[in-house]
């Protein structure tokens, strides 16, 4: 029961603000958080002492579903050492999200709208979270899609903001379709294993047990299918052109998608099915690539935006591209590791540019500035999110991004220099984000510190990023494999990395911005594809303006054209012509008919007397 | 016989004598009249629960039979009975017809002849699901068109009189084919009769020449294909949605289009399993491109029932691709899939006519920021839009995909295309809601008024919460399809 009330009760939390408080903004405000504060508790209670002991029992609860001939489908829940410490990050981090939001959104005339998309949006997430079966994560997985939908879109009355929430869902969507093929294609594998089920354990189970090398290329297909899920998800090339546009929505939406949850989905499914892509080192290798990749991408994108949320949002791109690679790589442990690290951090980071935000009413870096003497508690608290993010010693960061540069030095070193490379770049353009923003000459006029409600949930984070680096590896490798041996060299390096990125920044944004402007000047070229994001977004501007409307154009003039015209319209002339011609049979003029009539004699007798002269 | 047997011809008498009785009544007792249509509907809605549970699953063939004969020398009687597959239709068609009745109130030309005709049309389509005659079945399916050209001609909107033509003259012309099929599926038995339990039993145990069956499958597919909007006969189905006033449009979209997929798994994939096996490959083929086709030409029209037209186009082909598989898990799937679709279709066209009625304008261009003044109408809407797209929650998705899985064995690639359609609809689907209802509001429908009282939110709620409730429980519906479907000659 505790299990089934942990996932549902933020989902009745909404579902009763949506039917009930809806009109109370303070109420159902409340009713949201109470839902999280109550989920958290049953959490804990669950098993936190045995979670951080090591020995946490796996908890299966399932029902069935759908049973129809040649299908079953079920609704459960699993609880083992990862999802249960990934139900905990997702938690914390949403308890202070919500937090956050009651200072945030003050006054905002969809309050209490907001709380429930929020809470709707958690519940999917836990979902995701909770899943025992493919399909039932694919169920909330288009939830958490549509959630987001409706978050990123939350001020439905800008142009951007509707068109932001509808990129997001549409983009996803396409990551979805190589997803269900790939899970209706491991359906056919399992009837064919005469398994028959889409269950975690079960798969597992029998791909442990089996020498299932027969199907290599059908399973490293399949895998390939259901990572297109987490391109869509997890917002890696090609398919990442919606994060940056998801910073439409509010900025503690963003904190939430971009840190624990949605974003986190692709790479928390990766871990939670790595029996799977395990058994395809082709699909693997793959997966490492891409994510370094984007890793990299992402990162040099990030130097040249002016956007202090683009900033954080293509760093999101760039550490999930982290991840991946972790992934590919062959541990999850290491991807979850970074992946809780990376929570906290970049939840921290949101809500500090959040409270900026909310300060100043400006997000455009080159208008904000010098904002440490006003909020200097902010200030404070994002240096820490920054040198988190940066991997400074000994901060979490560090600790899981270090895990990751050992991983790749081990396994490929191509991929080990593009990581540090990126280890350099996060290093520059956080620390021009700190700098413009809230060092140099300033340029807002306004901004104070926020309220108790924006700054503890900020400290609370700030603590865990601090704290995330320990302990947790232990649990995450515990669940899912060894961890890498600490390496002298990887360390030093990456910390020198980091060292010449931060100094190089400070040395360029603090005391000698001409120096920005003429390189901005003498490579104009870059700096225009950077900041024109690599051409992605035209390019699929340009899909959809030239390719997909033309075509749908085709489809409507064929339809008006061919169809109606041609085929049914002719049909009705054809017929129509018919009549007209057979209606000359029956004019109503006597002469006519006597004509025929007088004819028909002539030819009658004629006939008779032919017979009769023969 | 059982006293519940009764309840099932009821279902066509009670809307039938309704139709009688508001003909009776003077014209200028509105009310009166409007109470008695609803009452009739909300009579039926009971009783097609009653029906749906009381039918025993454990015995999945026709039950509750009543047979009145009628022309025993060629074998004619008026039999009604149901099984697993009609009960579901009949639950789609009262839920269907009562929500039409109730948006019905803003109709106030000519309401008596209005609500006459309605209800001889609910009545007829009730006849359809209910006849275990052929006879009787092809019979109310013609009383069923008969209706529709008068109410759209009348009430209608938008190039009425073409619409209006079209659909007629369509849906005609595959009851032809459709008529030719069933006689000649008479005269081959050569048993005298046209009762369908009769003809089922001995076919099964004798089945027709392969080469009749062929050509009689094909009669029967192309024939009611028709009505099932089968690409490329689809064309009169946006242009006639368009034109009919709006609940002709719920009715028509949501149930009378189910009557072409209702009478080719009864008729086609139960009488005729060889003919059926010989065609089902190629309306696949056409099944996808009635997804794709549909979804891509809905994704260029301006006007919204256009859109919504074209968007059920799309969806029939999920319907005919999951029957051109003829497993029973795909056939449970398209049964599940049309009351699913059934009930999506008719909130899509009440909320359109909701607007219409409001804005009298359904030009997407004109439109926009509809959602401050009408939050609720947009939520609906929202919603209606995301059930299209096969959201999970929806009874749409878990159809939906029951029909991509049972396709799939059978007919990978056309499923391999047809799946891609989830894609199209959502960005059609939510290219609209944005441009509809996102956005800022356009100052002149800036007073427009939402749904408020309990009445007028009634329908729209009804509908979307019945979406929501088979979506997350769809087992109530699926073990009353299941044993139904397994008894049809299906591929193991």
């Amino acid at each position: 029961m505790t299990e089934w009330l942990i996932l549902f009760l933020p989902f009745f939390a909404a579902v009763i603000i949506a039917l009930g408080t809806q009109r109370y903004a303070k109420l159902s405000a409340a009713v949201a958080l109470t839902s999280i504060i109550a989920s958290l508790i049953l959490t804990c209670r669950l098993g936190l002492p045995e979670l951080f002991e090591g020995h946490f029992s796996t908890i299966e609860k399932s029902l069935s579903w759908i049973t129809l001939p040649g299908l079953s489908f079920e609704f459960g829940l699993l609880i083992n050492t990862l999802s249960f410490a990934m139900l905990l990050i997702v938690l914390v981090v949403a308890l202070c999200i919500f937090y956050y939001s009651v200072e945030y959104m003050e006054g905002e005339k969809g309050f209490a709208r907001y709380f429930a998309y929020l809470a709707f949006f958690t519940f999917s997430m836990l979902g995701i979270v909770l899943s025992n079966n493919f399909l039932q994560l694919f169920i909330f997985w288009e939830l958490v899609g549509v959630s987001s939908y409706l978050l990123i879109g939350f001020w439905y009355e800008k142009h951007s903001a509707a068109d932001a929430g509808k990129k997001a869902f549409l983009t996803n969507r396409i990551g979805d379709y190589g997803f269900i093929l790939g899970i209706i294609l491991l359906w056919t594998l399992s009837s064919t294993w005469q398994v028959e089920t889409l269950n975690f354990l079960h798969l597992a189970n029998y791909l442990a047990g089996a020498h299932s090398h027969s199907h290599e290329t059908l399973l490293t297909v399949i895998s390939l299918l259901i990572f297109c899920g987490v391109i869509g998800k997890s917002a890696q090339f090609p398919l990442h052109v919606w994060l940056p546009d998801a910073m439409e929505g509010p900025t503690p939406v963003s904190a939430l998608i971009h840190a624990a949850t949605m974003v986190a989905a692709g790479v928390y499914l990766l871990a939670r099915v790595f029996f799977l892509f395990h058994q395809s080192p082709l699909a693997l290798e793959m997966i490492a690539y891409l994510g370094g990749f984007t890793a990299i991408f992402a990162a040099t994108q990030a130097l040249v935006q002016t956007d202090l949320k683009r900033v954080l949002a293509y760093s999101t791109l760039s550490q999930l591209g982290y991840m991946v690679l972790a992934i590919g790589l062959g541990s999850a442990g290491i991807a979850m590791f970074h992946l809780t690290t990376h929570a906290f951090f970049k939840a921290l980071l949101f809500l500090g540019a959040g409270s900026v935000i909310h300060m100043t009413h400006e997000q455009d870096m080159t208008r904000l500035g010098n904002l440490s003497q006003r909020m200097p508690i902010t200030t404070g608290l994002f240096i820490v999110g920054a040198l988190a993010l940066s991997g400074f010693f000994p901060f979490s960061g560090f600790w899981s991004k270090d895990e990751i540069l050992v991983l790749a030095l081990h396994q490929n070193s191509w991929l080990y220099v593009i990581a540090m490379l990126t280890a350099f770049l996060t290093a520059v353009y956080i620390t021009r984000a700190v700098i413009l923003t809230f060092f140099g000459s300033s340029q807002a006029e306004h901004g104070h510190e926020p309220k108790q409600w924006m700054l503890i949930p900020m400290i609370l984070l700030a603590i865990l990023s601090l704290v995330s680096g320990f302990r947790v590896p232990e649990i995450m490798h515990q669940s899912l494999d060894h961890p890498v041996h600490w390496n002298w060299q990887v360390a030093i390096v990456s910390t020198l990395m980091t060292l010449c990125g931060i100094a190089l920044s400070v040395w360029l944004y603090q005391f000698q911005p001409q120096i920005v402007v003429k390189i901005r000047g003498k490579f104009s070229g870059i700096y225009q594809i950077l900041n024109r994001r690599y051409y992605m977004d035209d390019f699929y501007d340009w899909v959809i303006q030239k390719i997909q409307a033309p075509f749908s154009r085709t489809c409507s003039a064929f339809e008006s054209h061919v169809v109606v015209q041609g085929l049914v319209n002719s049909t009705a002339r054809l017929t129509g012509a018919c009549g007209h011609w057979l209606r000359k049979m029956q004019t109503g003029r006597l002469q006519n008919y006597v004509t025929v009539f007088f004819a028909g004699v002539v030819l009658i007798i004629y006939c008779l007397m032919a017979r009769v002269i023969s | 016989m059982s006293l519940g047997a009764y309840l099932i011809p009821l279902l066509t008498l009670l809307p039938l004598s309704g139709a009688v009785l508001v003909l009776l009544l003077p014209a200028q007792w509105t009310k009166l009249i409007r109470a008695l249509a609803c009452t009739i509907t909300w009579i039926t809605l009971m009783i097609s629960a009653v029906i749906c549970l009381h039918y025993d699953t454990a015995t999945p063939g026709f039950q509750l039979i009543t047979k009145i004969v009628w022309l025993p020398s060629l074998g004619i009687a008026y039999q009604t009975g149901v099984d697993g597959i009609s009960c579901v239709l009949i639950l789609l068609h009262a839920i269907c017809s009562l929500t039409a009745v109730l948006v019905s109130g803003s109709v106030e030309n000519r309401v008596k002849e209005y609500y006459v005709l309605l209800l001889f049309l609910i009545a007829s389509i009730f006849g359809v699901f209910t006849a275990l005659d052929l006879f009787f079945l092809y019979v109310f399916y013609e009383m069923a068109v008969v209706p529709l050209y008068p109410m759209i001609i009348v009430w209608g909107s938008k190039n009425k009189e073409y619409g209006a033509m079209k659909l007629t003259l369509y849906v005609t012309l595959g009851a032809v084919l459709a008529l030719v099929g069933l006689l000649s599926i008479y005269h081959a038995t050569g048993l005298k009769t046209f009762d369908l339990i009769e003809i089922q039993s001995f076919l099964a145990a004798h089945p027709l020449d392969q080469t009749f069956q062929t050509w009689a499958a094909l009669l029967l597919t192309v024939g009611f294909g028709v009505v099932a909007s089968l690409w490329p006969l689809h064309s009169w189905s946006p242009i006639g949605y368009a034109a009919a006033p709006t609940a002709v449009s719920m009715l028509h979209a949501g149930v009378l289009k189910k009557i072409g997929i209702y009478a080719i798994i009864r008729l086609v994939l139960g009488l005729l399993p060889f003919g059926a096996s010989v065609w089902m490959p190629y309306v696949a083929i056409l099944a996808v491109i009635n997804v794709l086709y549909g979804a891509w030409a809905a994704m260029a029209q301006n006007d919204l029932k256009f859109v919504i037209g074209f968007a059920s186009v799309s969806h029939m082909g999920y319907a005919l691709l999951g029957i051109s598989a003829m497993t029973p898990l795909a056939v449970s799937g398209v049964v599940f899939f049309m009351f699913a679709h059934g009930v999506m279709a008719a909130l899509s066209f009440a909320l359109i006519g909701f607007i219409y009625h409001q804005t009298h304008t359904r030009d997407i261009s004109d439109l926009g920021g509809l959602m401050k003044p009408l939050p609720f109408v947009g939520a609906c809407f929202v919603m209606a839009a995301l059930a299209s797209s096969g959201l999970p929650g929806f009874a749409n998705f878990v159809s939906e995909i029951i029909i991509f899985f049972g396709s799939w064995q059978v007919r990978p690639w056309p499923t391999l295309f047809a799946i891609f359609g989830i894609v199209v609809t959502a960005t059609y689907m939510l290219r609209l809601v944005k441009n509809v209802f996102f956005g800022p509001v356009n100052r002149k429908w800036n007073n427009l008024k939402d749904a408020a009282s309990f009445l007028e939110r009634l329908p729209y709620g009804l509908l979307v919460l019945i979406l929501l409730i088979f979506g997350c429980w769809p087992a109530w519906l699926l073990n009353l399809i299941r044993p139904s479907v397994a008894l049809l000659p299906l591929l193991r």
